[in-house]
């Protein structure tokens, strides 16, 4: 057989184009160790957790961190449950070897008594890359969403859907707002913004108060609840300058919509 | 024959009625594109925003009024409103307004979520019945 090993440009090329076509990639992994490193960077360059797609079944067939594809990993979308909160105890932190990624989704498509207390603490400043957070749960303290945003020193876009548990009071108004403090180490925030969420509040004033201001440059907001109209308009006012595009909706007809019937 | 039944909560809705939400927007000066969504809350607020807007945005282009399915299944609901609080009369005048004041005037699209074949049609009655002036001089796009 004649030697795999190509120009290591020919070689990316190749396996470049072959990005999207993972049975091929396969194939490209059992040409030659030289070949791997290439393919995989496609391979696991997208990865999705779920209850088939287990982080123990990865800890099993990667057991050492050091040489797991995960640093591959630029996109990580996680379907949360409390069996993948519970598998980072057993695994010792399986996250961490995650970090180089770029992209993470997390979800939870369930309100469950059993999910657990905070869910997202095993995924805090995981990876310092991240550009870009997607969170959507069902009924989770806002305070952990905006603990995990600000975890991220380069984040750029943020988006948030979720139902805050905690009760909404008086004392949700945006009364005496936070002073910016100037600081070359926090989140950039220069991308969009989208938040759909009750408990505004506990998202909106972390972000408020962060060093060196907000520049988003695109919001998506959507508020329910009065008191969380009163800091949508104050993080809409907080990025005025950088502002360029704007959708704004007030959620509550939604809310004043109660058990809708369709009836034959 | 389908129909929708829905409560309304009135005490939450005359909150809003009373005391609309005040977005300030003058110093959004890059704004380019607004996408605003009415609600059953009326339209007051939209119309606060776009006040705020009207003299310094030069870049403004494009302005979405996008309708929900809520809101087309419930034709009667939004005309009632609509001639109750006359804020969408206010809303049609100022959109006329913001139209005219500028030489590249910027888009205005009506957008809503329908359901059948007649879709684009249904969206014309619903501008000509929100928002007739824009739609009789032409101003208003449509998109479904």
């Amino acid at each position: 057989m004649q030697n795999p090993d190509l120009l290591a440009d020919l070689l990316d090329r190749i396996v470049d184009h072959l990005h999207d076509r993972k049975g091929a990639l396969r194939n490209c992994c059992l040409v030659s160790k030289s070949w791997v490193p290439r393919t995989r960077r496609h391979l696991f360059a997208i990865i999705r957790f779920n209850v088939e797609v287990h982080p123990v079944s990865w800890r099993e067939i990667f057991p050492d961190p050091s040489t797991s594809p995960a640093h591959y990993t630029k996109t990580l979308l996680i379907d949360y449950s409390d069996v993948i909160a519970v598998a980072d105890i057993e695994a010792g932190g399986w996250i961490r070897a995650f970090s180089h990624v770029v992209h993470l989704e997390v979800c939870s498509r369930r309100r469950g008594v059993d999910e657990p207390e905070f869910p997202l603490v095993p995924l805090l400043g995981f990876s310092p890359f991240i550009k870009s957070l997607h969170v959507k749960f069902v009924a989770l303290p806002s305070s952990q969403i905006s603990d995990l945003i600000l975890s991220f020193p380069l984040l750029e876009d943020v988006t948030v859907v979720n139902g805050d548990r905690v009760p909404i009071d008086d004392d949700d108004r945006p009364d005496g707002l936070p002073t910016v403090v100037q600081s070359s180490n926090s989140p950039t925030f220069t991308g969009s913004l989208n938040l759909i969420t009750t408990g505004m509040k506990r998202i909106a004033r972390p972000l408020l108060s962060v060093p060196g201001g907000l520049r988003f440059r695109r919001f998506t907001l959507d508020w329910v609840h009065r008191n969380d109209s009163l800091w949508t308009l104050a993080l809409a006012e907080r990025c005025s300058h950088t502002l360029e595009s704007l959708d704004i909706s007030c959620g509550a007809f939604r809310a004043f919509i109660r058990h809708p019937r369709r009836h034959q | 024959m389908r129909s929708f039944d829905t409560r309304v909560d009135t005490n939450n809705l005359l909150l809003f009625l009373v005391k609309p939400v005040a977005i300030d927007l003058s110093r959004a000066t890059k704004l380019r594109d607004m996408v605003l969504r009415p609600s059953a809350l009326g339209v007051g607020w939209i119309t606060t925003a776009l006040q705020t807007t009207i003299l310094k945005h030069r870049e403004l282009r494009k302005i979405l009024i996008y309708i929900s399915h809520y809101w087309t299944s419930n034709a009667k609901l939004i005309k009632r409103s609509a001639d109750d609080c006359g804020q969408w009369v206010d809303l049609d005048r100022l959109l006329v307004q913001f139209c005219e004041s500028r030489s590249t005037r910027p888009k205005v699209v009506i957008r809503a979520t329908l359901e059948g074949e007649e879709g684009e049609e249904r969206v014309r009655s619903l501008a000509e019945c929100l928002l007739p002036e824009l739609t009789r001089k032409g101003m208003i796009d449509l998109a479904e």
